[in-house]
């Protein structure tokens, strides 16, 4: 029991710093693609996210997600940036669980990716509408729906292929 | 590779998407700019006079140079790592709105005074 805790904390840890790295490497590569819409990424960070739902309880999905974006924000952004990135990461993840959990063998990890990503700009976007008090920014929403369908895809198939290579490697059991 | 589950939701994805973009835009089509500076109007210029013309300049945390003209407004410059607000480019009634997110500025046309309010209620 107090060996699986240890374990526990460790792998989390790990998976943490995975996902600070990845949401580096995210903003270098976003930058390099011109796309001129504000905001975009393909948030190869939530390659962890998604791993974490696959195979962990949700508690320790938030406190992971919690964490990337506390520190995250820390060395860039500020306090908005962290209430924007908490708001979309949270909803992402409550999110996934629940399609995950209400749809079963019927959804794949593309699938849960997809719903994710959406609901992380959906949670950005409403976080954004109350920082602002500006209503009109739901008008950005429909387009960065349509962009988290190939962003949701890209990381879903990447993680479709490489999770269960990794689960092997960790000994984890799909949660 | 992909299930039925999957398809669903990318359906129902795009459903919604489309469903917020035909939504009636209230705020679209207006003659009115407002400005906000951490979520409080800062400035209110009406848009109606087409070759009104204003250069407005904001110091935060970092600058947003802010240009009124042709009865509309962009972000000409902004000094924030990102300037994501730049490239959000000039307003039209479609795109009726463009912040500067590190700087908690935005601008956005309404058609009328209490609108934004309602929406805001």
């Amino acid at each position: 029991m107090e060996k699986s805790k240890t374990r526990d904390i460790a792998v989390l840890a790990i998976l943490t710093t995975l996902a600070l790295v990845l949401s580096l490497f995210d903003n270098l590569l976003s930058l390099a693609i011109p796309i001129p819409l504000p905001g975009f990424k393909i948030g190869v960070a939530n390659l962890v996210t998604l791993f974490l739902v696959m195979y962990f309880p949700l508690p320790k999905t938030l406190c992971v997600v919690f964490l990337r974006c506390l520190i995250s924000s820390i060395y860039s952004g500020g306090v908005t940036v962290f209430l924007i990135s908490l708001a979309g990461g949270v909803l992402s993840v409550l999110a996934m669980y629940f399609i995950k959990n209400t749809l079963k063998d019927n959804v794949s990890q593309i699938g849960i990716s997809i719903f994710g990503a959406a609901c992380h700009n959906l949670g950005q976007v409403l976080m954004v509408i109350l920082l602002l008090m500006s209503p009109s920014y739901i008008f950005y929403l429909p387009i960065l729906i349509i962009v988290s369908l190939a962003t949701g895809f890209i990381i879903g198939f990447v993680g479709l292929k490489a999770y269960p290579r990794i689960a092997v490697f960790t000994k984890l059991a799909p949660h | 590779m992909f299930k039925r589950g999957d398809i669903i939701i990318i359906i129902a994805l795009i459903v919604c998407a489309a469903l917020i973009y035909i939504a009636p835009t209230s705020g679209s089509g207006g003659d009115t700019l407002v400005i906000t500076v951490d979520g409080k109007e800062y400035r209110r210029i009406d848009l109606s006079d087409k070759n009104y013309t204003e250069t407005i300049e904001i110091d935060g945390k970092y600058k947003n140079i802010i240009e009124v003209k042709d009865g509309s407004a962009s972000f000409v410059y902004a000094d924030c790592p990102d300037g994501d607000c730049v490239k959000s480019g000039v307003l039209s009634p479609r795109h009726n709105f463009a912040a500067c997110l590190p700087n908690r500025v935005s601008i956005s046309v309404i058609s009328d005074d209490h609108e934004l309010d309602a929406l805001a209620g």
